[in-house]
This record gives structure tokens, sequence and C-alpha cells, in this order.
């Protein structure tokens, strides 16, 4: 199973990044070989519009099967929930570390909807 | 005949001057319109009793729509968008409308022709008739969600003006000099630019001269908050030969009755004589600004400073809903109090915290984004495909018979370069504005420009946030202080992150309040520390306990009252901050808040 963590950077005992669209990066660890890799989202970071659609297109194409993060917003969630990718929002003030941690132990409660209004307001 | 009413950001009274030259109109013309451009924020009808709606209609753009039957799944329409308008999940194709620009990319590439295209609004456009003071007011309202603004200003410009010579259609425009300003441009035959007698008013005036200079408008002045000499503004008016043609004295009178939401020249007789003479002035505004195309010295930054030291310092953001609330005086007096801090301008369309505290450019680097396209001519074939297959009307052909791109209407889909079968097209990045750091009185200034008619400006307030990140954490500074852009809009939204708090400027107005409540939001969104301080806090003592209730409700703690005093806007032209005199109450009440903030 892959697992998706929005992140600020490589660091997995950095906290998580609240934002999904306009994340920094992202930490993909793989549960079967354990590994931990990290992916610059540079390009959606600076997206003119549509920067939570194209980061979600990124992360189902890189085949992951859960995303950890602090707020969702209902297009990316589109793209996801249609993926069939299970979304957990509110990890705002948890290191990336805590947040596997607890999705690994069944500590997280998965989330039905988009936790926040689109940006393009 | 379109008169267009502008300026280089919001708050230097354009909205003001429409209304009021929309009221005495009816004297000099038979037919008068007023249209408010500002579709993503309209405030013209909170001066206007609105009594009979006459007409409201939709705005319809094209969108695509999969025929899932013919779709084979290709995926080649989502990797050709460019507007991120699409997503390929399992054995489907997501469209997001709002996101789409209509430029037809995704159906001219799909193999199967399983796209067709069907009718979608994106807002309304309203007509209504102001019977007591004899004018048609037109106004749109984009859908939220939506990011076509000039699709509504466009439709709203063809509705209403009325081509009859003996019409007058006053363009009240967004403020900037992007994509929505330019398309308020289109078609109009003289240009008013509003502007103040300030450091500020000045560096805005200048951008939007640059706009109008380009699109070769004939253009004159108005002077608001005038002090009867305006030197500063004078100066350059006889440099670039652009005719003043009126100014609106700097009366504490005449804020007041802004702020209840009137109309000046119904309230004062000599202000309707200032706007009577204005209209008499438009027949003979027929000159466009001389400017001379100096060539920028490109200098380049030496990206010294990446190794990141301390992590330990506190990020400030000045944020105000609108425009010409005081949020440049609040920051330069901030740096000012801070004293170890880095200043960061993220106000990039319209950048002035360069002219406080004695500010000398020190670095600066060009800034690359979106694309840009342009035409080889030894390859072109003049075949005329890509002006048939352009939905923004981009393409020209000039007289030479060569086919030239206008870059202030291309929209970047990229249709052309698809279309063209003999690879003419040369997209590349293109050179959107430059970064600066300059040295101030008060500490390290990261500011930028964004050039005339560019968008994006939300990845250049990224860019500015980041390089003074990396200076704060290089010098060990104890704080970033940081000068947000107006409105809510995306630039805003970048100008927060990462931010330990906010400090709302706001003013007792009816369009403060306004504006206001919606960063409010914005702010508790993001779950962010929320401070609000309320300029010119006696100008108006009923709206600004409206504030303060306001303030109560979403329990937001009010920091400051800063008192209405004509000596700031003295100092400001100066290039100083309140702080200069330590006497100043206007000083004492912004140490006293500083204070709060940093405890």
């Amino acid at each position: 199973m892959k697992i998706v963590i929005t992140a600020k950077d490589s660091y997995l005992n950095n906290y998580v990044d609240t934002r999904f669209g306009r994340a920094n990066g992202f930490l993909l660890f793989d549960s079967e070989t354990k590994k931990i890799t990290f992916f610059d989202n540079e390009q959606n970071l600076n997206a003119t519009q549509g920067a939570g659609i194209q980061t979600a297109q990124n992360i189902i194409n890189i085949g992951a099967d859960v995303v950890l993060t602090g707020h969702c917003g209902p297009k990316a969630f589109r793209v996801l929930s249609a993926a069939k990718v299970k979304v957990f929002t509110n990890l705002s003030s948890t290191t990336c570390a805590k947040a596997l941690d607890d999705y690994l132990n069944n500590r997280l409660k998965e989330a039905e909807c988009a936790d926040v209004e689109g940006h393009w307001v | 005949m379109n008169l267009s009413i502008a300026s280089g950001k919001g708050g230097t009274g354009k909205t003001t001057v429409s209304i009021n030259l929309a009221a005495v109109a009816q004297q000099f013309f038979s037919n008068i319109t007023l249209l408010d451009c500002d579709v993503e924020a309209p405030d013209c009808q909170l001066f206007l009793d609105q009594e009979i709606s006459l007409k409201s209609s939709d705005v319809v753009v094209k969108t695509p729509k999969i025929l899932i039957e013919n779709c084979s799944n290709c995926g080649k329409c989502v990797k050709n968008c460019h507007y991120n308008a699409l997503a390929k999940v399992n054995d489907s194709i997501i469209i997001f409308e709002e996101l789409c620009h209509s430029c037809g990319m995704c159906s001219m590439v799909c193999r199967d022709t399983a796209i067709t295209k069907e009718n979608r609004k994106i807002g309304k456009i309203h007509n209504t008739k102001i019977a007591d003071k004899g004018f048609n007011f037109a106004n749109g309202d984009l859908n939220v969600g939506e990011v076509l603004t000039t699709k509504v200003i466009a439709q709203l410009k063809e509705d209403f003006c009325d081509s009859n010579i003996n019409s007058l259609n006053i363009i009240d425009c967004p403020p900037g000099t992007s994509c929505p300003a330019v398309e308020s441009f289109l078609d109009t035959d003289k240009v008013i630019l509003v502007t103040e007698p300030t450091p500020f008013g000045l560096n805005d005036l200048k951008l939007a001269i640059n706009l109008t200079a380009e699109l070769k408008l004939p253009v004159a002045i108005v002077i608001n908050k005038s002090d009867g000499i305006d030197t500063i503004i004078e100066e350059y008016a006889k440099e670039i030969s652009v005719p003043i043609i009126g100014r609106i004295p700097f009366k504490k009178d005449y804020a007041k009755a802004y702020s209840a939401g009137k109309i000046l020249v119904e309230e004062f007789s000599e202000v309707k004589g200032i706007f009577c003479d204005i209209i008499q002035k438009i027949p003979k505004i027929n000159t466009v600004a001389n400017i001379s195309n100096k060539k920028i010295k490109k200098q380049f930054f030496h990206h010294a400073f990446t190794s990141a030291n301390s992590e330990n310092f506190q990020e400030i953001t000045i944020l105000s809903g609108k425009g010409g609330t005081g949020k440049t005086t609040v920051t330069a007096s901030f740096a000012a109090l801070a004293k170890n801090s880095v200043i960061a301008d993220t106000d990039v369309d319209a950048a002035n915290m360069h002219l406080m505290n004695n500010a000398k450019l020190i670095e600066q680097k060009d800034f690359f984004s979106g694309l840009s396209c342009q035409i080889d001519q030894d390859k072109c074939l003049q075949c005329g495909k890509c002006i048939q297959f352009c939905q923004f009307d981009a393409i020209e052909n000039n007289n030479n018979n060569q086919f030239k791109i206008n870059n202030l209407k291309c929209d970047g889909c990229g249709v052309c370069e698809y279309i063209c079968k003999s690879n003419a097209i040369i997209t590349r990045e293109n050179l959107t504005g430059t970064t600066k750091l300059s040295a101030t009185d008060y500490g390290p200034l990261i500011h930028a420009n964004l050039n005339t008619a560019e968008d994006n400006t939300g990845k250049l307030v990224t860019e500015v946030r980041k390089q003074a990140t990396q200076l704060a954490k290089f010098l060990q500074q104890k704080y970033l202080i940081v000068d947000g852009p107006p409105g809510i809009g995306c630039p805003v939204i970048a100008s927060l992150t990462n931010s330990n708090c906010v400090v709302l400027v706001t003013e007792p107005t009816v369009s403060g309040i306004h504006d206001l409540e919606r960063i409010i939001k914005l702010c508790k969104h993001f779950e962010l520390l929320t401070y609000i301080i309320i300029n010119k806090a006696d100008i108006n003592i009923e709206k600004a306990i409206e504030l303060k209730k306001l303030a109560k409700i979403y329990s937001i703690e009010v920091i400051a009252e800063i008192p209405f005093d004509r000596n700031i806007s003295k100092l400001l032209t100066q290039g100083k901050t309140p702080m200069h005199d330590k006497n100043n109450p206007i000083a004492k009440v912004l140490t006293k808040a500083w204070k709060t903030i940093i405890k």
C-alpha cells in the first residue's frame, strides 16, 4: 500500500503541510518496501489555477492509496475519490511521522467530503 | 463615447470619480450609462439606490462536454490543457468547468471526437435605471469560483455601451494593470486616471500610464485628495505631456460623506463645480502619454544567503480587504518599531513600500512565469489557421502581411502552437516581472514589479516571500513583516502562507465593512491569529462601532484606532512614517499595537 503525506520538505519529523494543492511537496511511504520518497510539488505550487487538481492527478499517477493532509478542497477531493484514494484531513499541527504512525495504527478517521471550500473566491 | 476611469491600484477614488461624473453628466450628454467593470468586487451599487431593475441576463461561455461512448480515455486532452481544468482518473475524464478558459484545445486534440461544446453560465449582468439621478447603471457579477472575469466585462460592455455620439458610457475599471483592466480598456475612447499627490499615488499612476501608452489611448489625470499644488504629480504629468483636468481637495467632510455612502456632488456645491468642469474638458482629452522606452538595466541576485541559519522568526502579515486603507503606513511603522526585521512587499501589482524609509536598490532579478507565444516569420506561411482557431483574437495580420501575436490579448492556451503545421510558433516562458532587494532605514526589503498586463501575481508573491524568508533566516532577523496585496484572491492567500499572525487594516466606511468581513472569513479559514487596526477611526463613529461589533462576532481583538490626521499624508509625501515623530498620537497608538502583537 502507498501512503502520501503532504510535506514541507523531505524530513519525516517536520510538520505536515496543511495545504494540499500548493503543498511544498509530498512524502510517499510504501508499506511493502518500507521506503520513503520525497516528491517536489514546485510545478503546482506555482500553478495559476487548478493546483489541487494537478496535485491529485500526480498522486494518482504514482499509485497512492491513501492521502494524509491538512485541508483538502472540493475539486481535489473529487479527483481523489474518483480514483478511490482514501483522504484523511485535519492534520494541521502534527509531524509527518506522527501522522503516518496514527494512520498505520488506525487512529485517524477518513474524510467523507472536502473539509474546506475552494480558494478561487 | 466610452470613457474609462481607472487607477493603478484600488482605494484612490476611482469609484467616487465615476459616480460623481455620472451624476453631473446629464447636463452635457443625452444618454449616460455607468458601467461597474470591477466584477470581482463591485461596489458602485453601495452608493446608488437601485429602483427599477430593467434587465438581468446571463453571461455564457462554451465549455467542453465528453461523449463517454466515443472516449477511449487516452488522456490527450488532460495533457494539453494549460489550465488544469481536466483530470484523468481510472477510466474516465473529469471536467472542472469553472477553470475552463474555452480555448478549444481539448476538442482539437481529441482523436475520438469525444468532446463537444455546450453553453455554461458563469455570471450575470444587470441593468438598472437610476431614476432620480438620470443615468443608467449596469454591473456584472462573476459567479463564485469562476475565473473568466474578462468575459463578464466584455459582455457588460457589449450590451450596455451605447455607441450614439451624444451618449457617454462611464466605465469604472477594475484596479491594477492585468487582464481585467486591459479588457475594460479595449474599445475605449478616452481614459481618466485617478491618483493622489503622494509617492504611492505617483507610483501607481505610472503603472496605469504605461498601460494606456501601450494601448495608445488618450489620457488625462484627476487628482483626488489634492493639496492644491500637487507638485509630485504635476512634474510627472508635464514630463509625459498628460493634462491634469481636475482636482478634488482633501477634506475631512468629503471623507465623512463618502464613508456614509453619499454622493459628493449632491452634498457639496463646490464639488459639483469641479465635476462639471471635468466633464467639459473630456472632449479635449486627445493625447497619448509620451513614454520613452527606457531599458531597465539588468542585474542579478547572487543567492549568497541560501544557507539557512535560524528558523526562529515571527512572520507578521498586514492585510486589508481593499486598497487605500493605510496598510503600507502600518507596515512601514511596524518595520520602524521592529528594528531587526526583513520587510516583504507582496503587493506586486502596485508595490510601494520602497517609496518609504529611504529605500536604495541593491540587486534585482528577472522573474519568468506563464507562457507567451511568438511567431517565427521565416517559418510562417500565413495560412491563417492560428487566427481562425485563437479564441482570444490575439493573432493579428498586420499591414506588411506578417502575422503577429498580441501579448496583451494572448491567454497562453497553446492552441496556435498545436494547430500550426509549419512549427512557426515558439512558446517560451514569459518575462513577467522583476524581484528586487533594497536597503532601507529599517532593514532589508524584498519587493517586486509585475510587468504591465501580466497575470500570475500569486506566483510572484510566492517568490517574494521565498526570498524574504531566506534572507530573514540568513540574517537571523527576529521578524518578517509582510505587506500584503489588497483583496482576498490568490495573491492574498499566497501572502498568508506560513504567517504567524495577521493584522487587518480597515476604515469605518461602507466599503470598509463590506471588505473586512470577507477577509476575516479568509483568516479564520486558515486558522490564523488575527488582529484589527481601524484607520481614520474618527471619520465615522457609527461605522467604527459597526466594525468593532463585527470584530467581536469573530472574537478578534481591535488593537488600535488611528485618528484621522492630515499630517500623516504630509509625512508620507516625504517618504516618512508616523514613527518619525515619537510624540505623534498615531505613533503612540501604533507602538502599543506592536507590543500586543509581539507579546
